[in-house]
């Protein structure tokens, strides 16, 4: 093909300024471009070529200590006996730099070799911005980077600063204040960082980790300690090691450590205390089917309750500022349950296996298959009002990973009434959505590098990356007049009939512009897979969810104490 | 890939035989060596675990078939039978047992659990208490041991077990059992909010090297969770033989580093109290019980002389480092302070 493939807009983020100026953010690989609202036209993309090629030298420079959570390759030692080497596997697996609650390795199975860095820059993989909409943060997945921005009136991009963070990043998050990050990483800790790097404790910019230096270590355990064979060659190891170079690197400027979970941060939001305008809390959602309700900073160790009930990974949390009692959770199951968050109780819930199904079935065209199980992989929402008798509703919109289209849902809070609303099905996957409260437009960014209902297989013809554009309507329903959303498709320009407004417009200008070359970022198309793969090596950024399900083990050592029973006291 | 295949052959042979032997009349001590298991089991593995969703989905009642309410024999609606008593005593990481054992006297009408991450060594704990049970069933009632030290716990009397009358006291150890679970994940699953009166924490793994240090059981992060099953007046009990770990214990509870900590060190923090600034970490939830205090705790004294590890411990001639940490009320929100 003549087109090179493009990199999709894996992250989308809205920002309303004072006064009346609209931009998008949206992130395609490392880049970020800013777009205005009005008239669909590109105001700035960052890094430009200058930061661009600064960048990449230092990107160089840090070589694979950075960019690596791994410790140096263990070696295996060749006198020792099988069990023993098995037991060294061990011991790297659960040492606190290897921790990985994903994709774990079966036994005796060796940990890839790491290729050599080539000089590609960082992902972005989340986007935020404060209310006011003058600063944004953005992450990186492989440099594990926080960095701020000034974005100004004409949608410019300044860089403020870079903070690099000892793990690759999950989630972020604003205090209520605006003024502190919460970051989110693999290793299930939440640090809380001032949003403006206070001068006295930060380095310069750029703040790239610098190498401690070797500290004289002493051995913490005496021969009299240790009773088992394992810890007394730990001990022989803690000894030989001694005085040799340290490779951690610690982060030099700010950053607290508030709270942390023994499993891998899926989500974080803040949520508002209803009956308290002065307090705010942490919510924060696990791999291990947890979410956890702390005290807002500086007491975020105070544990206040959790919200139990999900059977599989928690994937997505989001709240809605005008009911900010609720609290909105996806998952693995995949399922999604409302909650009253600061008691704990689940006020509804449902499961949404039959949704994703229709779902799939619906957008299967050509023949195309699809594992009909996949988890939730978006949940925006926002009131709507005006629905008739009803009342002030939540409109929750439900993207799932991997699926061409999405589900709606509306929530009524007097009632605790959950139920499914539509489905609205689009030609690729769905990769994120953002809702603009003023003007009602749901913004939808699309997968154009793998097949629809597939994370690893390329697509066969090559697209441009795409957004779609829905407009929002009042139609009649059931005798009710009901909020739904059209969509606009540029291939035909066609639409259904648009009561609030014009985003024809806007959707056919955002298009035009995201077709441009100066946005496209250039990559290879996913090539063929092993065939058991889940995802393409791009399909593992884009998505990735399926890899926190928990496999059940295979065989083993494990598998052999698990056979046994255990007897319970007078099961009856 | 384990021992020759003929050891665990005998094992599982054995552990068939035990699980036979229990429909009969009284059960056999289980033996040790039939229960071996490699040293550590990785806290951050998924290992197949079940549990409950949620506290109220736990179903007690087989483990204390004794406290099960008797309007509620029969299992409703998929909910589980309702238990007279709340589990308040929790020994994490129980081992062999050895604590819970000792301890069901001294709280007869308080139900303890022991969680333990390796199966072995669980199915050891549980056909040993079941044994124990048995063997009481079948014998005419000794009269137990007067203890001699039975002080009170250092534990503020507000937040002991609620006692109850010696009377409706049920046979002895039948108010012990014994689950499998990674605590570091799941103890939340199993306890409501301030449920617990004491939490045991009882020789835990060392994890000698830096690099392991995130699997210890003791961390800010950790000591969090324990304040949140933990009530205010109860108490964290930890003892151990390692003199790092000891310090480590403190450092953690206390947000005071001891010496030959060091701040930074492989990037180990105190949660929230980080340097110089006054921010309170974790520690504000607890205070560690006088030197005073522990003397006349007997939960103290099981923990030094009852343990398995404990009396490996006297038996190599090694020192044992206790502290014990009290739940404070939770701090005032900022906007109660000014
Ligand atoms: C050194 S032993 C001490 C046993 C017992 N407390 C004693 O004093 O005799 C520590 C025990 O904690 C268990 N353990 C370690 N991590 C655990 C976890 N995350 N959840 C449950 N048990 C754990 C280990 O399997 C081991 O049996």
């Amino acid at each position: 093909m003549t087109t090179p493939a493009c990199h999709p807009f894996q992250k989308l983020c809205c920002i309303s300024q004072s006064g009346d100026i609209h931009l998008l953010l949206v992130a395609t690989g490392p880049h970020i471009l800013s777009l205005d609202l009005k008239n669909g036209g590109i105001l700035s993309r960052w890094p430009n070529d200058a930061v661009q090629s600064a960048e990449r030298r230092s990107l160089e420079e840090l070589g694979n200590g950075i960019m690596d959570d791994d410790p140096p390759a263990k070696r295996r030692k060749p006198n020792l006996s099988k069990r023993q080497q098995d037991e060294q596997e061990d011991e790297s697996r659960d040492s606190s730099t290897s921790v990985e609650f994903v994709s774990e390795r079966a036994k005796g199975q060796r940990r890839k070799k790491k290729e050599t860095v080539k000089a590609v820059l960082p992902n972005v993989s989340h986007i935020i911005a404060t209310l006011d909409g003058l600063r944004v943060v953005a992450t990186t997945a492989e440099d594990k980077c926080i960095r701020v921005f000034e974005l100004d009136s004409s949608g410019q991009l300044t860089l403020l600063s870079e903070r690099y963070m000892p793990k690759r990043l999950c989630a972020i998050a604003l205090s209520k204040s605006q003024s502190t990050i919460l970051a989110g990483d693999k290793f299930g800790d939440v640090y809380a960082l001032p949003l403006q790097p206070s001068l006295e404790k930060a380095t310069a910019l750029p703040s790239k980790p610098q190498l401690q230096k070797p500290k004289p270590t002493k051995p913490s355990a005496s021969e009299l300690t240790v009773h088992t064979k394992g810890n007394l060659e730990a001990l022989r190891q803690q000894k030989l090691q001694k005085g040799s170079a340290s490779k951690k690197t610690a982060p030099t400027f700010e950053h607290r450590l508030i709270l942390g979970h023994v499993s891998l941060l899926t989500d974080l939001v803040v949520g508002a205390d209803p009956s308290n305008d002065s307090r705010e809390y942490i919510l924060t959602a696990d791999r291990d089917e947890h979410i956890r309700v702390s005290r807002g900073i500086p007491q975020a160790h105070v544990i206040n309750n959790y919200c139990l009930g999900h059977t599989e990974f928690v994937s997505k949390l989001c709240t809605v500022p005008e009911l900010p009692q609720f609290l909105i959770s996806g998952g693995g199951e995949p399922s999604l349950r409302i909650y009253d968050w600061l008691r704990g109780t689940c006020v509804a819930a449902a499961s949404l296996e039959e949704d994703l199904k229709r779902l799939i079935s619906n957008s299967a065209f050509n023949g195309l298959k699809s594992s009909s199980i996949r988890a939730v992989s978006c949940i925006q929402a926002m009131n709507v009002r005006g629905a008739d008798d009803l009342g002030d509703v939540i409109m929750i919109v439900v993207a799932f990973e991997g699926i061409p289209g999405i589900s709606t849902y509306l929530f009524h809070p007097e009632k605790c009434i959950l139920k499914q609303d539509r489905q609205y099905i689009v030609d690729a996957n769905v990769l994120d959505i953002v809702l603009l409260k003023e003007s009602g437009l749901m913004l939808v960014s699309l997968d154009n590098v793998h097949s629809p209902l597939s994370t690893k297989e390329p697509t066969s013809h090559a697209l441009a990356p795409a957004i779609r554009v829905f407009g929002p309507r009042l139609e009649q329903f059931d005798g009710k007049r009901q909020f739904g959303w059209v969509g606009y498709d540029p291939a035909t320009g066609g639409h259904g009939t648009i009561q609030i407004g014009s985003f024809e417009d806007i959707a056919s200008k955002l298009n035009e512009t995201l077709q441009s070359n100066d946005v496209r970022h250039e990559i290879e198309l996913p090539s063929a897979t092993k065939p058991d793969a889940l995802y393409s090596t791009l399909g593992e950024f884009l998505y990735g969810l399926e890899n926190l399900r928990k496999k059940s083990q295979g065989d083993g050592q494990e598998q052999e104490t698990e056979e046994l029973a255990v007897t319970h006291p007078e099961g009856r | 890939m384990t021992g020759p295949p003929n050891k665990r052959q005998r094992r599982e042979d054995y552990q068939k035989a035990q699980q036979a032997a229990n429909h009969g009349g009284q059960i056999e001590l289980p033996q040790k060596r039939f229960y071996r298991q490699r040293a550590h089991a990785n806290p951050f593995s998924d290992h197949n675990l079940t549990y409950p969703t949620s506290p109220s989905q736990m179903d007690w009642s087989t483990h204390y078939p004794a406290f099960v309410s008797l309007a509620d024999q029969d299992m409703k609606g998929g909910q589980p039978r309702r238990m007279t008593k709340q589990v308040e005593i929790a020994d994490v990481g129980c081992g062999f047992g050895g604590l819970l054992i000792a301890l069901s006297p001294l709280f007869p009408d308080t139900l303890m659990i022991g969680m333990e991450l390796r199966t072995q060594v669980l199915s050891y704990v549980t056909n040993r208490i079941l044994a124990l049970r048995s063997q009481h069933q079948h014998q005419p009632q000794p009269q137990p041991q007067p203890q001699p030290q039975i002080r009170q716990p250092s534990t503020d009397l507000s937040s002991l077990p609620s006692p109850s009358s010696s009377s409706s006291s049920p046979g002895p150890l039948q108010n012990i059992s014994a689950l499998r679970t990674n605590t570091m994940k799941h103890l939340p699953n199993y306890f409501h909010r301030h449920q617990l009166s004491h939490l045991f924490l009882c020789f835990p793994d060392p994890h000698f090297k830096a690099r392991k240090h995130k699997a210890r059981i003791i961390s800010a992060q950790l000591n969090a969770e324990y304040a949140f099953v933990v009530r205010p007046g109860g108490c964290v009990y930890t003892i151990t033989d390692v003199e790092e770990l000891a310090g480590w214990i403190v450092a953690h509870f206390s947000g005071r580093k001891v010496d030959g900590e060091e701040e930074g060190d492989d990037g180990e923090e105190t949660v929230g109290g980080n340097g110089a600034d006054k921010t309170k970490g974790v520690e504000e939830l607890w205070e560690r019980v006088s030197e005073q205090d522990l003397q006349s705790d007997a939960c103290v004294q099981v923990m030094r002389d009852e343990t398995e590890e404990g009396k490996k411990v006297s038996r190599n001639g090694g020192r044992k480092f206790v502290s014990v940490w009290r739940r404070r009320e939770d701090p005032p929100w900022p906007d109660e302070v000014c």
